[in-house]
């Protein structure tokens, strides 16, 4: 009994390292939703003068050379990774005449710090733009715990308006 | 009239020979506590332990290679990492299962995934199944009509972006099969594998806890920790035996 106990006990403690992975929604479904129409798919390569703009916004090269983009009119959907504390979450990023209109958190790895999924935290994000320091001009509450998760979902919303906007005149 | 001395006298004699016996393992608790302290800023995560008779010790040896030669290169992989002609890239793969040469670079399939790479070895993008691949892809080929992938229920013809898949009916596919690759490029994954294998944060903990001697080592560092209360209480004794002292003798 003793023995089981222990055993149970060192699986628990180990729990937090080993590797996870939560799926809220595919990309697929993210951005089905994200248009009443069916959108045009096009690409964007990280290269030229986007590459350093994009190093300032995130403080490091973006880990993918191309995004995949989904676009209707004025209206584009990125879905988005970025590195929480160790490993990366996968956001969805719908912006609409430059503000943000929806943001979802598709896919959680880390072990702590899934607050950031939830809608009261990106509601937040709505209608959101970027001001003259390429920030984002609101305001958006930390979450106790996931201070890293929030940074990293920050980042990639200030990423996702600024890529719409380098596309939006294409 | 003799016993309170002695007394004292024998307590002195402990927190030296304590002191003495003590110094080195405490120096070395105290060296790797601080810099342990500062391990963020000094990225001790991100340094890595390279130094052949140390890696023995940990037990570290070589890694199997395994290779797939393509047009360009030979892509290989050791442990998680993925060898473009011996040269590691950027990022840790799943395992790999095959590997081409395209237009821009590289196909390679690890784990249930298909990661593009550019000649140098920089990722493009990362298809699965939750994003741009139609299956898992289990194997990878060239045909006359582009790349293949295999899945679990059928073959899948990628356009020449990589954006588009059609169900493959042509030839059957020669998948990729891997090889064994010249012993320079092996051995150049290996020693690259072996040298990030044990950060510096590592081997500092393990000094810091004895545990790089084993279990002695464990016992020791604990015997040393006890060592350094005992100084600590005997050397607070002392002081306030002496202060004591000195200040009846200032009296009489």
């Amino acid at each position: 009994m003793k023995k089981l106990i222990t055993i149970i006990c060192c699986f628990a403690v180990t729990l937090p390292c080993l590797a996870f992975e939560e799926v809220y929604q595919t990309p697929e479904d993210f951005i089905s939703q994200s248009f009443t129409d069916t959108p045009q798919r096009k690409t964007l390569w990280l290269s030229g003068s986007l590459k350093p703009e994009v190093k300032a916004i995130l403080g490091h090269d973006y880990h993918k050379l191309r995004l995949r983009y989904w676009r209707s009119k004025q209206r584009t959907a990125w879905v988005l990774e970025e590195i929480g504390k160790e490993h990366y979450i996968t956001a969805g990023f719908v912006v609409d005449e430059k503000a943000l209109e929806r943001v979802k958190v598709l896919i959680y790895r880390e072990s702590r710090g899934w607050e950031v999924k939830n809608d009261f935290f990106t509601r937040q994000f709505e209608n959101a733009k970027l001001n003259n320091n390429s920030k984002l001009d609101k305001h958006i509450d930390n979450i106790t715990g996931a201070t890293l998760s929030v940074r990293a979902i920050k980042r990639l919303a200030e990423l996702a308006i600024h890529l719409h906007l380098s596309v939006a005149d294409a | 009239m003799n016993r309170p001395r002695h007394k004292f006298h024998s307590l002195y004699l402990w927190h030296r020979y304590t002191g003495i016996i003590c110094a080195v393992l405490v120096l070395i608790l105290a060296s790797t506590g601080l810099l342990l302290q500062h391990g963020q800023n000094l990225e001790l995560q991100q340094k890595y332990l390279n130094t052949p008779w140390l890696l023995n010790w940990y037990g570290i040896g070589k890694e199997p290679v395994s290779s797939y030669q393509t047009q360009s290169s030979w892509v290989s992989q050791s442990g998680k990492f993925i060898y473009l002609g011996g040269q590691a890239v950027n990022g840790e793969y799943a395992e790999l299962r095959g590997a081409v040469s395209t237009q821009f670079g590289y196909a390679i399939v690890t784990g249930n995934a298909l990661s593009l790479l550019n000649k140098t070895g920089q990722l493009i993008e990362t298809l699965d199944k939750n994003s741009g691949l139609p299956e898992h892809a289990l194997g990878i080929a060239v045909t006359e009509k582009g790349v293949v992938i295999r899945g679990s229920q059928h073959y899948w013809l990628a356009d020449k972006d990589f954006l588009d898949w059609e169900v493959y009916s042509g030839p059957h596919p020669s998948w990729a099969q891997s090889s064994q690759a010249p012993e320079e490029i092996v051995s150049q994954a290996q020693k690259h594998h072996r040298a990030h294998q044990i950060h510096w944060e590592r081997v500092l903990l393990d000094l810091h806890s004895g545990r790089l001697f084993g279990r002695f080592g464990y016992w020791v560092m604990d015997i040393a920790a006890i060592g350094l209360i005992v100084l600590a209480c005997s050397g607070l004794w002392v002081w306030t035996q002496r202060r004591r002292k000195d200040l009846l003798h200032r009296k009489k």
